[in-house]
């Protein structure tokens, strides 16, 4: 019997049918709004669709990983440089920073004046710098 | 002839850099020489190496020599057993490298690279006070 077959008794039929749809709607509704809400608190992607927080979490750790890893060698580099920097003053001074001028008192430099692997008056106007090796 | 009569006479200082090439006994050397300038004594163990003398190769002849020029033997085998000196002699070669020495000896006079010979030195020498005086 269809909710028009008749004017009395289709009334009442109508009415519990309407009532039937209408909590369908409610239904569907407040399972929409419970859906809403569970995935509401997640990250959604730029067209607001929520995206899985595993990947990315995982791809985050990586990136962070490797951000960090990229720093680290540059620091190390940067250290690395610094160190030898500091190690390798410019070849016209002493090897390493020994101040104290001593004197020669032996050889065909005995009376000069040297400052570890400098030997002369420190203040001569030339500057003779020899790279060589002991065979 | 550079020392008696460029470096005494007071026209320039004269500096030795470490650029070992001649394999692992020319990195030893380099090592101790740089341990015993750590207590003073750069210039006998250079001279000693310099005439040839084999016995700086030796633990024996080591320490004979460090003993005799009142340094302390300890000091220096731990300085050479740590590597402290490693560091120094690597530098002072890699700088070499830099400059574009890639042999030895490689003289440079006011920073310009001369021929290894005394003249050659000497004449940059007296160019180098010539411009200076100007």
């Amino acid at each position: 019997m269809t909710p028009f077959a008749t004017a009395s008794g289709g009334s009442l039929e109508y009415s519990r049918r309407m009532g039937r749809y209408v909590w369908l709607v409610v239904l569907a509704v407040g399972m929409g709004v419970v859906v809403a809400c569970g995935s509401g608190g997640g990250p959604v992607d730029q067209q607001g669709e929520p995206v899985s927080t595993e990947t990315p979490r995982s791809e985050r750790a990586e990136r962070e990983a490797t951000i960090m890893q990229q720093q680290q060698a540059q620091q190390a580099q940067q250290d690395e440089a610094e160190v030898v920097q500091a190690e390798a003053p410019s070849a016209e001074e002493p090897i390493a920073g020994v101040t104290e001028v001593g004197e020669i008192d032996y050889g065909h430099r005995e009376g000069l004046p040297y400052l570890r692997n400098s030997v002369g008056d420190p203040d001569a106007p030339v500057v003779i710098v020899e790279y060589s090796d002991f065979q | 002839m550079i020392v008696e009569r460029l470096v005494a006479t007071g026209k320039a200082r004269f500096v030795f850099r470490h650029f070992p090439v001649r394999g692992d006994a020319a990195d030893f050397a380099a090592y101790v020489v740089e341990c015993a300038a750590n207590q003073g004594a750069f210039w006998p163990l250079h001279d000693r190496y310099m005439a040839g003398d084999e016995t700086l190769f030796t633990e024996a002849g080591l320490r004979r020599q460090i003993t005799f020029e009142g340094l302390d033997y300890v000091e220096f085998v731990t300085c050479m057993n740590e590597g402290h000196s490693v560091p120094a002699v690597m530098a002072s070669r890699a700088e070499g490298e830099s400059r574009g020495v890639a042999g030895t000896p490689t003289v440079f006079v006011d920073g310009e690279q001369v021929d290894a010979t005394f003249e050659a030195i000497e004449e940059a020498v007296e160019r180098a006070l010539e411009d200076t005086a100007e």
